[in-house]
């Protein structure tokens, strides 16, 4: 049972997302819609709009495309920072909770979600034993980089990540080896090559650091449009063994992969991703693991702070857009004054054979505004295509899918845009009102 | 008259034209005058009855268009009555002005100023525009009639650009018909056309005019124009000579 009587607020926040976002857009158009109401009202003026914008077709659509530009930029910056915050949101998805040895979040988060390059302490057997042994914990799973092969990581790690990371494989299967490694689905390998690792990454790297270990290729993982698309996954204790170090396993259990590990051969990791089984549950593993020997961090939220100072950065250029598009509107309607002049003999006829002021008004006024809304759509259009173009290098760059689609801020900012400059257009078209009727006419 | 009975009858039955015929002009002591406060024209005292036709000629620069735009309201009167019928032009505020001319006034002028990118239809119909919804279908009509009257097809889509002088001023007259007005001003209106165009202009621009009674005032030098209104006066530096005063309608038959 709904109570009779509910308040506005309440009624709002029953709405659901695209009708309230519909209702904001359409509440931010409405001032032009009136506007362009009491204007136009009582009056035809499509014919001499019409004949207007194609006597001065070329002047109109360099205007327009003025006007289209500095709304692009605006829109691209909305579209370009959203694609990228929901992109590097998306590629830490999978990364609940990240425990690592003390030091810097944002390094760890870095190097466990984007796969950057960081020296870093090692956790031991007895933390990854302690996190695996909670019965609350569904996957802990340790990621030892430090090795690459032509430029892509080598992630030592467990069958149930790599599961957890890829879902099922694209090809193949799991490594069942040491030697066996599971490809990301941009690595330029296939199924059944070899490669040896290079100790360290970059221009680090040594090649023949590791003698002539060679891992086969036996199955891919699927898109996830994440860094990890370009990294190479296999089991840690191969990690380990490539460095002459235990692999994890006593000697009854050596061809073993995965957990159990024995403490006491484990040789330790930089990164352990924990999965819990409830969001309460990962809390509470986040507050255990915050101490000497260890810190545990949620990468969502240090992402979140680079997520505000990339915001920060928006708001930033967003403002300077805005100003550059009020800039080019009021240099448009400038023009426009000046166009006017050019079209003084004709609105003066109009006036000589009785057209009221309004009429004279609403011409111009409307001519503005039929060039700000082209211009505003062309410029939506031009500025999302200009997102998916530098997204795409974006994703080119750094693997992290990113997508630039049109969303609600530009239609919103362009709704506002169109009513803040049909309130500007009614200077010029006032400005036309007042000439001398009988001097233009003389012309 | 032989000429009346050949037009077609939509001019008489307008909503617009509440009164039959055309309007009395009554100017007193009118005086115009130019930016720096120099006298552009001064007129003592003019009377022009209801559908009488009027010339006005004299050398360039002498001030008839200044006049013609007094007379229409485009004008500040700085001192002076200029008076149609019942509305007091040199008392009324601009809007009331533009009203009056919407209503009252069809203005033909020797450049022709149509819009090239329009029909011939669509520039006779012109006023329409902004006319009341209640008024548009009228004003289409009577423009197609007067463009059919005046022999031009109304319903070519061709933009007036394509059409010859003598036809575009011809559309010109038609668009100042449209409205069926009382009252007919007209700048030179044969001024760039050829002998026989500007012959067949004068000829039906008088015809119409006097066939629904309208009041009608035409600067021109074309003799032939002015041989057929009622009455030709002077203007010469700015002031109206001999031939002012009164001006009877002519009588009809
Ligand atoms: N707004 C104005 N201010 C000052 N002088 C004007 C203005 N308009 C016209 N004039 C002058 O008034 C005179 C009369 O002009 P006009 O009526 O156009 O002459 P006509 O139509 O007889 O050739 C001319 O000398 C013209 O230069
Ligand atoms: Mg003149």
């Amino acid at each position: 049972m709904t109570s009779p009587r509910r308040n506005l607020p309440e009624i709002w926040a029953g709405l659901p997302v695209w009708a309230q976002e519909i209702l904001l857009v359409l509440a931010r158009v409405a001032p032009a819609v009136v506007l362009g109401f009491l204007v136009l009202r009582g009056f035809r003026i499509a014919p001499l709009l019409g004949g207007l914008l194609r006597r001065q077709a070329w002047i109109s659509a360099v205007f327009c495309a003025l006007i289209a530009v500095s709304v692009a930029l605006t829109t691209g910056i909305l579209s370009q920072e959203r694609g990228i915050r929901e992109g590097s949101a998306r590629a830490a998805d999978k990364f609940d909770l990240i425990v690592a040895a003390p030091g810097s979040e944002m390094t760890a988060m870095l190097a466990a979600v984007f796969l950057q390059p960081a020296d870093m302490a090692l956790l031991d057997g007895a933390i990854f034993d302690r996190i695996a042994a909670r019965p609350e914990v569904d996957l802990a799973a340790p990621i030892a980089f430090g090795d690459s092969w032509q430029g892509a990581q080598v992630v030592g790690t467990t069958a149930p990540f790599v599961m957890h990371l890829s879902g099922d494989l694209a090809e193949g299967r799991m490594f069942e080896t040491e030697t066996e490694a599971i490809a990301g689905a941009r690595v330029q390998l296939s199924l059944g090559a070899h490669f040896s690792p290079a100790h360290g990454e970059g221009h680090a790297a040594e090649d023949d650091a590791h003698g002539d270990f060679e891992y086969e290729i036996v199955g891919r993982m699927p898109l996830t449009g994440t860094p990890w698309d370009r990294a190479l996954l296999v089991p840690v204790e191969s990690v380990w063994s490539v460095h002459g170090l235990a692999n994890g396993h006593d000697a009854s259990s050596q061809d073993k992969l995965g957990p159990p590990f024995d403490p006491a051969l484990f040789p330790g990791t930089p990164v352990i991703l924990v999965r819990a089984r409830s969001l309460a549950a990962t809390y509470g593993l986040q507050a255990m693991f915050s101490q000497q020997d260890s810190m545990a961090f949620f990468p969502g939220a240090v992402l979140g702070r680079l997520h505000g100072l990339l915001g920060d950065i928006r708001k930033v250029m967003g403002v300077m857009s805005v100003l550059t598009q009020v800039l080019v509107t009021v240099g448009v309607l400038a023009g426009l004054m000046m166009l006017t002049r050019l079209i003084a003999r004709r609105l003066a006829l109009l006036r000589a054979i009785g057209a009221p002021r309004r009429f004279v008004f609403a011409l111009v006024w409307s001519y503005a505004v039929v060039l700000v809304v082209a211009g505003t759509l062309l410029g939506l259009v031009i500025g999302i295509v200009a997102a998916k173009l530098i997204s795409a290098a974006i994703t080119a760059q750094t693997d992290i899918l990113v997508q630039a689609r049109p969303g609600w801020p530009e239609v919103r900012m362009a709704a506002a845009f169109v009513s803040l400059t049909s309130i500007l257009a009614l200077l010029p078209a006032f400005m036309t009102m007042r000439r001398n009727v009988a001097r233009d006419l003389r012309g | 008259m032989s000429a009346a009975t050949s037009l077609p009858e939509p001019y008489a039955q307008s909503p617009v034209d509440a009164q039959p015929g055309g309007m009395p002009l009554r100017i007193d002591g009118l005086l115009v005058q130019g930016d720096q406060g120099r006298a552009l024209l001064s007129v003592p005292r003019l009377e022009i009855a209801e559908g009488a036709s009027l010339s006005v000629r004299g050398p360039s620069g002498a001030g008839k268009s200044t006049f013609l735009l007094a007379i229409a309201g485009l004008l500040k009167i700085d001192s002076g009555l200029v008076r149609w019928g019942d509305h007091d032009l040199s008392a009324m505020p601009e809007s009331g002005r533009a009203q009056f001319r919407r209503r009252w006034v069809g203005f033909v002028f020797q450049d022709h100023h149509l819009f090239e990118e329009l029909s011939a239809a669509d520039n006779a119909a012109l006023p329409s525009l902004y006319a009341p919804p209640g008024l548009r279908a009228g004003i289409r009509q009577r423009g197609a009639d007067a463009l059919r009257r005046l022999g031009i097809d109304p319903a070519s889509r061709r933009p007036v650009s394509s059409f010859s002088g003598g036809e575009r001023q011809r559309i010109a007259v038609a668009r100042a018909l449209s409205t069926d007005p009382a009252i007919l001003l007209a700048d030179e209106p044969t001024a760039n056309l050829d002998r026989d165009s500007a012959d067949l202009l004068a000829r039906d621009l008088v015809g119409l005019a006097r066939t629904a009674r309208r009041t009608l005032i035409v600067v021109t030098h074309d003799s032939a124009l002015q041989s057929s209104t009622d009455r030709v006066i002077d203007i010469r530096d700015g002031a109206m000579l001999q031939g002012g005063g009164d001006i009877a309608a002519p009588e009809l038959a």
